[in-house]
């Protein structure tokens, strides 16, 4: 883009910069993929999901609602297939489970190790964007840096999450358009189309995101008034190839539209272009340029941010603003203005939905992270150029950004892992199901309950008993209320809340008490004496 | 009592129309711009709310800020000691408005100092007597404090500098750079800039932010011709401008330090300031001697005044 392109840091490539990219990739990939089977500490109901259903499109084609290969995945409670939810995912993540699958047995480590995948695969393509756009492998090394840094990041490359999906998409796009940009190459929007096209797939929020990305490419095409109609044609065609899958699978499956259109369109009574609308989403918008929730807080969600970090690290905010200021400078070359638009159209998706759980969702609009990670490296690349001054600033930048990420990354491991536990996994149903199983083998129980109350009980406990390869569990499992408890059978195991008032009637009485991170009872285990 | 500081304030607002007439045409060397930006002062939601409210904060900083603007500006364009001692003695006096006001006078104060510094403008004699004058104004303040010592931790110590922390600066160091505390104070300083507390408001009477949503317009090409505008072409009034911009941030700011979102009642003088700044970008857009920006300022004017008014029925409602 020959956006401040640091003269002394241009040249041929560097091995040695490779060699430090491909260190610090696999140094920081491995806290990536670190006790990732406990931590996050509990699996979380959407994790139970995507493995419940990979396991099951592993091992027959089919999910756990039985359709084959299918586009998008309806969410349903596994003991209550029949009762439609309404809730639709998008099939990536599962079919990359499903693959994993292929290697190696069903556990939490193994349902996460696609999205640590993923976010390496994040940090190699912002090193070869930065490098192409920056001319030089340094800037390379300090983008794929930002990126497997940032604390957000971080926490979604360790979930079974479908957020990061889309991040290898956006940045592949940019890779295409930076190279149309420089070669006006017809394969390079060939592939932009194309990587947008089967992008649609990686998340929900990809059905506005790659259309966004679709739209900046139409424009820079438009822009650059040379053949652009049938240069159009071409991309819009690649887009609309893998996207046909979809348009084929919902004629046949019109539930799946119908239900999301339900759930996503405008909520309430605002509709779209109500004086109201219109507020609460400019409102809505601002706050995702909240200083605060990018460099300090990172968002609401425990599950989703520690609380202590942002976004970004706090450091990468001098870096970022200055990128800004430094791409504004170059905002007519293609990559400048494209990475602005991409930092900037991030939380454009939720602000059109207004999906429930709006603010500070990092998750929805997690290509700010790949985006911000670029122009942050632009910012660095313009200070280094600026002075002498510029220089020091940017190196203390740079190095502040490891001080930071450190301690950030003790808290995750540690004091992290027990204030979001109850986030995860309210009720510790991995403990609770390896103690019942164990009551199950010591005596067995003619059926197992589970209570309704418990969050997302059932996906759970089927992702458990298909973990530990018992089945016959499974099948002798049933969802109840407490007040049908009555008429269970002798000898029937119950995992209940602490807090659901069962012991004291009916006979039933506490085998176990499971006992969460912090050594408060998640839940109990329950046996009927009689 | 309550009708007696609802009087006050009513004539601190009114006040407020003529310091800014003074102001905006003193630093745009023109009388319609005076007109324009008193004409939308006295139409801004937010002014007009707290110019009739008795409340511990509101309008009260106000006047002091734009007698220190007009004094600035006098002392910019041709620094004489009596401009520059009535700019420290505004900013002396409005420390006894309100509870955001010590802070606020004493950043302006030194943003003051260090811009006019910066640019050549204040000798050091001038210096020293504008600090003269601003801690002579403050003594009275000092002795009643050294008179009712225990009356500084329910006010100054709350609004300023904790007892506590002056006994032990480490202590505030630490409090003021915690973590969870920045996180806090940086939101809600983000927070009082956001379209839905400026610009428009989805639960206040006519969708009224702090300004009128025509008034955000013209300040919106305000502020970018004033940052578009040649060096030469602004050359004298760059500090005050500069000026404008540190109140605005400074008031947020402060405002933000008492944890209260969307206090505008605390940082009431961006009210004025963005005034200013609309007036110059209505008068930005009328120069462009092409139809459709002067069709544009005519029907941003019409709004601003249809808006009003439908803001103005729901104040002076007697439902109310």
């Amino acid at each position: 883009m020959n956006v401040s392109t640091p003269r002394d840091l241009r040249g041929s490539r560097s091995v040695a910069a490779s060699i430090l990219c491909a260190a610090l990739i696999a140094i920081v990939g491995s806290v990536y993929a670190f006790r990732l089977g406990e931590a996050p500490v509990y699996l979380g109901g959407d994790e139970a999901q995507f493995g419940i259903h990979a396991q099951s499109i592993a091992a027959t084609g089919r999910d756990l609602n039985g359709r084959r290969l299918p586009a998008f995945i309806n969410i349903t409670d596994p003991l209550l297939p029949s009762v439609p939810s309404g809730i639709w995912y998008q099939p990536m993540l599962f079919y990359l489970i499903a693959l994993a699958l292929r290697i190696a047995p069903l556990g939490e480590a193994l349902v996460r190790s696609p999205a640590v995948g993923l976010a390496i695969i994040d940090a190699w393509l912002t090193f070869v964007i930065a490098r192409r756009v920056l001319k030089s492998d340094w800037f390379g090394v300090l983008a794929a840096a930002l990126i497997l840094l940032s604390p957000a990041h971080l926490i979604f490359g360790r979930q079974a999450l479908d957020y990061i999906c889309p991040l290898p998409f956006a940045l592949a796009w940019l890779w295409c358009m930076v190279s149309f940009s420089e070669t006006r190459s017809r394969t390079a929007l060939l592939g932009a189309g194309v990587v947008l096209g089967v992008g649609l797939y990686s998340y929900i929020a990809s059905w506005a995101t790659m259309l966004l990305l679709l739209l900046a490419t139409i424009a820079v095409v438009a822009r650059s008034r040379r053949d652009e109609a049938a240069l159009c044609a071409v991309v819009g065609a690649a887009f609309l190839v893998p996207a046909a899958w979809s348009v084929a699978w919902v004629a046949s499956h019109p539930e799946a539209l119908r239900d999301t259109i339900a759930r996503y369109s405008p909520s309430g009574a605002s509709g779209w272009f109500t004086p109201t609308a219109v507020i609460e989403r400019l409102a809505l918008y601002w706050e995702y340029l909240d200083p605060s929730y990018l460099f300090l807080s990172g968002g609401s969600n425990p599950t989703q941010s520690t609380g202590r970090a942002g976004v970004f690290l706090l450091p990468a905010a001098g870096l970022l603003l200055y990128g800004i200021r430094e791409l504004w400078r170059h905002r007519r070359s293609t990559p400048a203005a494209l990475l602005l638009f991409g930092f900037f159209a991030a939380p454009l998706p939720i602000v059109a939905t207004l999906p429930q759980s709006a603010h500070g969702a990092i998750g929805r609009e997690l290509t700010v992270v790949a985006f911000g990670a670029l122009v942050a490296t632009a910012g660095a690349a313009g200070l280094w150029q600026r002075s002498r001054n510029g220089k020091i600033v940017m190196v203390a930048l740079v190095a502040l950004l490891p001080i930071q990420f450190v301690p950030f990354v003790r808290d995750y491991f540690t004091t992290y892992q027990a204030r979001s536990a109850a986030r995860f996994d309210p009720s510790n149903i991995r403990s609770a199901a390896d103690a019942a199983v164990r009551l199950d083998t010591d005596r067995r129980a003619p059926a197992i309950y589970l209570s309704a109350t418990l969050d997302d009980g059932a996906v759970r406990w089927r992702f458990y008993t298909k973990k530990i390869g018992r089945d016959d569990v499974w099948q002798r499992t049933r969802e109840v209320r407490p007040i049908d408890l009555g008429a269970a059978t002798p000898g029937s195991l119950l995992i209940a809340s602490p807090n659901e008032p069962i012991a004291a009637r009916d006979g039933w009485t506490i085998a176990r008490t499971i006992l969460d991170a912090n050594g408060r009872a998640a839940s109990l285990v329950l046996r009927k004496a009689r | 009592m309550i009708a007696h500081t609802q009087a006050l304030a009513r004539l601190a607002g009114t006040l407020d129309l003529v310091l800014v007439f003074v102001f905006a045409r003193r630093l745009f060397r023109d009388t319609t711009l005076g007109v324009l930006a008193a004409l939308f002062l006295m139409c801004d939601p937010a002014h007009f709310s707290y110019s009739r409210l008795a409340s511990d904060d509101g309008v009260w900083a106000v006047p002091f800020v734009l007698g220190w603007l007009i004094a600035l500006e006098a002392y910019v364009e041709t620094p004489s000691r009596p401009a520059i001692v009535g700019a420290a003695l505004a900013l002396g006096a409005g420390v006894y408005t309100q509870p955001s006001a010590p802070l606020l006078m004493l950043l302006l104060a030194i943003a003051s100092a260090v811009v006019l510094r910066a640019r050549g403008i204040l000798n050091r004699a001038d210096a020293a007597a504008a600090a003269a004058t601003f801690a002579l104004v403050l003594m009275p303040l000092a002795v009643w404090f050294a008179w009712h010592p225990s009356a500084y931790v329910d006010t100054w110590g709350r609004w300023v500098l904790h007892p506590a922390h002056i006994r032990n600066p480490v202590e505030w160091a630490r409090s003021v750079t915690n973590w969870l505390s920045l996180s806090v104070w940086s939101s809600v300083f983000w927070d009082f800039f956001s379209p839905s507390h400026l610009i428009a408001s989805a639960t206040a009477p006519a969708f009224a932010g702090v300004f009128l949503v025509p008034v955000c317009a013209f300040m919106a090409v305000g502020a970018t011709a004033l940052a578009r505008q040649t060096a030469d072409e602004f050359q004298p009034q760059r500090p005050v401008l500069t000026m404008l911009t540190v109140t605005v941030i400074a008031a947020a700011a402060i405002a933000a330090s008492f944890k209260e979102p969307r206090a505008i009642q605390r940082a009431l003088v961006v009210a004025p300031v963005g005034c200013v700044v609309a007036a110059y970008g209505a008068s930005a857009l009328w120069s462009r001697r092409r139809t459709w920006p002067r069709v544009m300022v005519a029907l941003l004017l019409v709004g601003a005044i249809v808006q009003f008014a439908v803001f103005f029925s729901t104040q002076v409602s007697p439902t109310r």
